[in-house]
């Protein structure tokens, strides 16, 4: 029997053309006044055609299909990923600084962007499988692994922001998928805590740059003062006896003796800077001791609970475990995992950007009153001075802060058009999810929604200064062919499923 | 499937439903959000981003112009000729006080904190901080500045200390060098930062440097060029990736002086601790070839970066009137050289009062003036010579000094016309030389005399005005310019100290002076004779001869003269003047006008003459003229001497020493 196929969902094909003209008008406003032949715009509106071809090619395609090839598609872009790192191959572009692409003749590929795709077909494809135990816990370590393994591949590039991105969703499909909401919140506490306590270690170790350069001083040792000075926070990789590059030149770790020197600076200026939490997150002792105290605790609620058969303890010993591994977890990554320092200046940058002048700070400090200068009608296009340029004053407002050079072209009569289109786009996606009659169908377009939602989520919350700066496109918008082709793969994949609608 | 499947089916469909809704509903929350933090960027907070925004596209840096220099007369090229005032570039640290959003407080402990960094002692910087005037400043966004002057090592201090180097700004600031120092302190001014009236009623940023005095204010905008402009684009660090000069630092204009280094130099000098002024001009042209006052201060000082060096220097020049100009500033009755000018008067009113220069008069050393009234004594005027002077023309009188023959001529040509060329000669008039603060000297009148003390003109009036005694005061300057008149004619230029200005580039001329007549008396052939004759005598073998009849000066001609002081029993309070010109004979365009002014000089001949000998022998080193006339080992007549009288409209002095 002919199956019968619903027709293409219009107005989600719609806005996204709206979305990506947007972000194409916006790219040829920047260089408007640049006279240096066919720019980003150009660039962009082929990568919209190609994207184009891509999108009705995954309509077309059953997406049941892509279920089924999901492991092998998944370990595909994991190679690709793998192939990325190696210096060589993968492709480390000057002036940004992760080696995010691989380069096929003239054409870069950000794979982190097939990743993230790949990653939510086979997550989706995993928990349909294993729907019915979505509630056992065990069941979550899978998805959880089939997240990490791109993410730290990715952080390996480095590249922090979109690592971390994956993580709201993981949780986002798991919520969906069905599972249990004491596990998905144990989850996102294992890993913010994993995160936050490094965090903050990392940034308390940057603020105390500057007393320990006082303490050197006062100590006398000119030789210290001038490199401390020169590094600055990357003293502290340093002292891990790495060496370090500043603008192009390589320095090397200081000498035994001087180590010395500085290490009891350090401690020095710890003892009398840092508080308490601080000193305690350091010392590792403590917190693997602290750790495994907690997950013992738990394993004894546990062992009481399965001895009298009665389903109580639940809530503690599970919160009391994910606590306990918490920490060690954390502990594990403020030894082994060192954080670039703009990394961490970045994301807390953004709770006073005042604070970090240049750097992190200067993006928000120029995003904001870029977009608040657009007023109501907005300057007009052609006319975002502090978007437009060779140099713009707000960086990267091709890519990642494109949003603020729309916004101050169009004003806010711009700007809500654009976010209500924009955020058209998963809210149909998750009508297709409902009317799916297929659990995988489902799972799919609303991991595929998570995907996508969480990149506009993220990008327009930095933008406007509600989130710290992590470095995500606004999708369809922000110039970069991998990641408007791969989301444009995305949609035809949710099209592909609203048409088979009834074809099951 | 079965019924169990399907029922499980339809309860994780329902709960699969229930979060769908749950995670539309984050969506719809999220553009919420995200239009409610729009309307808060765009529309409520729009025009304070508007402003940000433009501060971003607008951040400009200004490009600080230098000051122009200053040279003086004997200057050929910037590179070759040693200047009067020259810059040397140094660097101030201001603090931006918007960085702390303008609160006084936060400022405040960033300064505190800046200083401690530097060890710089409290008391250095512990006014500025003071309330009220702290808010003030703050409140008014100008930038503060914290070290005018930074030394090698505090530069490096202020940028290891990150937290403090990133709050502040490094200014190149130009500081002015006066060679001369004192010197020509009062022709060169200083120049200072400006206060809060200049801030606001002039086009100048607040760490910009402003003329306060002399020819550095009144030249101040000529000086001081414009800055330029340049905007800056950053990158995301924050660090300057493009710059756009959009207007060069024009720099300020060089002067070129009419001043002669090596003349202001002796003239300086030869006043010592005295207090009074010396003035050189040029009769040709009104150039400035000189101007001293004394006391003087350093305006090195005063334009320099110690703040507590300025403060005690500027009071204590101050307390001694030291800022006083004398030469313009300063009003003095003219004494004996005013008896040149009741000489002119009678002469070209010769017909009217039939009165001849070959006319005699008689000196005995007194002058009695007929009372008008029965019963009181008539008064008596004295010579400054006991002995009395004999039978004297006008020449030898003048030679002389001799008072007597001046009461005599004075009662017969009366107030009326010495007053008349007193003003034609613009005793009471500024010279309006191009320097700020200048003074017009008195010349009284009847109706000034009625109204101020209340009776009229009185003949003992007239007496005391024929020896430049009594109500008139004159200022050097005026007095000397008078002198100008008639070694040159009868025409006076005005005086003028900026000969050229220059481009400091190319060296270009932008602009020079043109010597312009500020009055051209006619004055009889005849009488000009008889008093440049009557000039010369009295440095040939007049009051003036001693000091100024030396093989190795030119031939001078001039009038001494010494002025009463109101104050009893101390000769050597009065004022002595010297105002002469040479060489004698000489073409105008060669020759010099110098007039000396030494308050409490003693006299005219002790006091201002040997400044005026120490003036022209810098003004005509040997070879740079030919004497005329010989030496001759004739008479040298005495000193003129304070005048005793016992009347009670001048003062009496205790004992007058006569010098042989």
């Amino acid at each position: 029997m002919e199956k019968r196929l619903e027709k293409l969902d219009y107005i989600l094909i719609f806005c996204v053309v709206v979305a990506v003209t947007c972000g194409i008008i916006t790219l040829y406003t920047q260089e408007f006044n640049i006279m240096d032949g066919p720019g980003k715009w150009w660039r962009q509106l082929i990568y919209f055609f190609m994207g184009m071809i891509a999108m009705v090619l995954m309509t077309r395609i059953n997406y049941q299909l892509l279920g089924s090839y999901a492991l092998p598609i998944y370990l595909f872009s994991i190679a690709l990923l793998v192939l990325t790192l190696i210096p060589g191959i993968g492709y480390l572009p000057l002036g940004r600084g992760a080696r995010s692409w691989l380069k096929l003749g003239s054409i870069q590929i950000q794979t982190s962007e097939i990743a993230k795709l790949a990653t939510v077909i086979l997550l989706g494809q995993y928990l349909v499988i294993r729907e019915r135990e979505i509630k056992n816990i065990s069941v979550l370590i899978i998805p959880f692994l089939i997240v990490i393994l791109p993410m730290v591949l990715i952080i390996l590039q480095p590249d922090f922001g979109t690592a971390v991105s994956f993580l709201p969703i993981l949780f986002a499909i798991l919520f969906l998928g069905g599972a249990d909401i004491l596990h998905i919140g144990s989850l996102i506490t294992l890993g913010f805590i994993s995160l936050a306590i490094p965090m903050y270690v990392e940034f308390t170790k940057i603020t105390l740059t500057q007393p320990l350069i006082d303490q050197l001083v006062k100590i006398n040792n000119s030789e210290l003062v001038s490199l401390v000075n020169k590094v600055q926070g990357k003293i502290w990789l340093l002292l891990k006896n790495k060496s370090v590059v500043i603008g192009n030149i390589p320095i090397d770790p200081p000498s035994q003796k001087l180590m010395h020197v500085l290490q009891e600076a350090i401690d020095q200026v710890m003892e009398e800077n840092t508080n308490f939490f601080f000193q305690i997150f350091m010392n590792e002792t403590i917190m693997t001791g602290f750790g495994l105290i907690l997950i013992f605790i738990s394993l004894v609620l546990l062992i009481i609970r399965f001895a009298r058969g009665r389903d109580q303890f639940r809530q503690y010993y599970i919160s009391l475990g994910v606590l306990g591994l918490s920490i060690i977890f954390a502990s594990l990554v403020i030894k082994y995992i060192p954080f670039r320092e703009n990394q961490v200046i970045r994301l807390t940058a953004f709770i006073n950007p005042d604070q970090f002048k240049q750097g992190a700070g200067y993006q928000l400090r120029a995003s904001k009153p870029a977009i608040g200068s657009g007023r109501f009608l907005g300057k007009g296009l052609t006319y975002g001075e502090m978007t437009e340029g060779r140099v713009p004053h707000v960086p990267e407002s091709s890519t990642d802060f494109i949003f603020a050079s729309w916004a101050e072209q169009t004003g806010f009569v711009g700007s809500v058009f654009l976010v209500f289109i924009l955020l058209a786009i998963p809210l149909r996606g998750l009508q297709v999810s409902f009317e799916s009659k297929d659990k995988f169908g489902s799972l799919l377009a609303a991991g595929i929604v998570a995907l996508i939602f969480f990149h506009m989520f993220i990008n327009l919350g930095i933008v406007l200064g509600l989130l710290p700066v992590t470095g995500l496109p606004l999708s369809f918008v922000s110039y970069g062919g991998s990641h408007l082709i791969m989301s444009m793969m995305a949609v035809g994949i949710i099209i592909s499923i609203k048409i088979r609608k009834h074809a099951n | 499937m079965g019924r169990s499947v399907s029922s499980i089916e339809h309860k994780l469909e329902k709960s699969f439903r229930l979060r769908l809704y749950f995670f539309s509903g984050i969506i719809v929350m999220a553009l919420i959000i995200f239009i409610f933090q729009l309307f808060n960027l765009q529309i409520v907070n729009g025009s304070e981003n508007s402003r940000k925004a433009e501060m971003f596209v607008r951040r400009s840096e200004s490009l600080p112009a230098s000051r122009g220099l200053v040279f003086d007369r004997n200057f050929k090229t910037p590179e070759d000729s040693p200047p009067i005032i020259s810059n040397n570039q140094s660097l101030d640290v201001i603090v931006n006080t918007s960085l702390f959003k303008n609160n006084p407080e936060k400022v405040r402990e960033f300064i505190i904190e800046f200083y401690k960094t530097l060890s710089i002692p409290k008391a250095y910087y512990e006014s500025e901080i003071q309330e009220p005037k702290f808010s003030k400043k703050i409140k008014s966004k100008s930038p503060i500045i914290l070290l005018q002057g930074v030394t090698p090592e505090q530069h490096e201090r202020i940028t290891l200390f990150d937290n403090i180097g990133r709050n502040v700004n490094f200014i190149p600031t130009p500081r002015r060098i006066y060679h001369m120092g004192p010197a020509l302190a009062h022709v060169t001014g200083y120049v200072g930062l400006p206060s809060t009236n200049d801030l606001k009623n002039r086009e100048i940023k607040s760490y910009q440097l402003l003329g306060k005095s002399g020819l550095e204010l009144q030249y101040d905008q000529h000086l001081r060029g414009s800055d330029g402009f340049r905007i800056q684009k950053r990158n995301s660090d924050g660090n300057i990736e493009e710059e756009r000069i959009i207007e060069h630092a024009r720099m300020g204009n060089n002067l070129i002086l009419t001043i002669d280094k090596k003349i202001q130099f002796a003239a300086y000098n030869a006043l010592k601790d005295f207090r009074g002024t010396v003035i050189a001009i040029r009769p040709s042209t009104g150039e400035v070839l000189a101007l001293a006052s004394n006391p003087s201060f350093d305006p090195n000082i005063l334009s320099g970066k110690n703040k507590q060096k300025r403060q005690d220097h500027f009071n204590k020049i101050k307390k001694n009137k030291g800022f006083l100009n004398m030469a313009l500033q300063s009003k003095f009755p003219p004494a004996s050289t005013f008896k040149t000018l009741v000489a002119l008067a009678a002469l070209e009113s010769e017909h009217k009062i039939n009165y001849m220069a070959s006319n005699t008069f008689i000196c005995n050393s007194r002058f009695y003036l007929k009372s008008s009234f029965a019963g009181v004594p008539d008064q008596e005027f004295l010579c400054w010579d006991k002995k009395g002077h004999g039978n004297n023309d006008l020449i030898h009188a003048l030679e002389k000094s001799c008072s007597v023959y001046f009461y005599n001529l004075g009662y017969k040509l009366g107030s009326e016309a010495i007053l008349y060329y007193s003003r034609l000669f613009g005793l009471d008039k500024r010279t309006n030389i191009d320097l700020p603060g200048e003074i017009e000297g008195f010349v009284p009148s009847n109706e000034w005399k009625k109204r101020s003390y209340g009776n009229k003109w009185y003949d003992g009036d007239t007496i005391n005005l024929s020896i430049g005694q009594g109500y008139i005061t004159v200022t050097p300057i005026a007095m000397t310019l008078f002198y100008m008149a008639i070694a040159n004619n009868g025409k006076v230029y005005q005086p003028y100290i900026l000969g050229e200005m220059r481009n400091p580039l190319d060296n270009s001329i932008v602009y020079r002076t043109t010597p312009k007549v500020l009055r051209d008396i006619p004055i009889k052939v005849s009488t000009l004779e008889a008093l440049n004759q009557g000039l010369r005598a009295v440095a040939k073998t007049g009051t003036a001869s001693r000091l100024l009849n030396q093989p190795d000066l030119p031939e001078i001609a001039g009038k001494t003269g010494t002025a009463q002081t109101r104050r009893r029993g101390q000769s050597s309070s009065n004022h002595a003047w010297f105002v002469g010109y040479a060489p004698f004979g000489a073409p105008a365009d060669e020759q010099v006008i110098v007039g000396v002014f030494v308050e409490h000089g003693v006299g005219g001949a002790v006091g201002a003459g040997p400044i005026a000998r120490d003036v022209f022998k810098a003004a005509f080193p040997p070879g740079s003229f030919v004497r005329r006339e010989k030496i001759d080992a004739g008479p040298k007549m005495g000193e003129e001497t304070p005048l005793i009288q016992e009347d009670d409209t001048i003062e009496s002095d205790a004992d007058e020493e006569v010098s042989p």
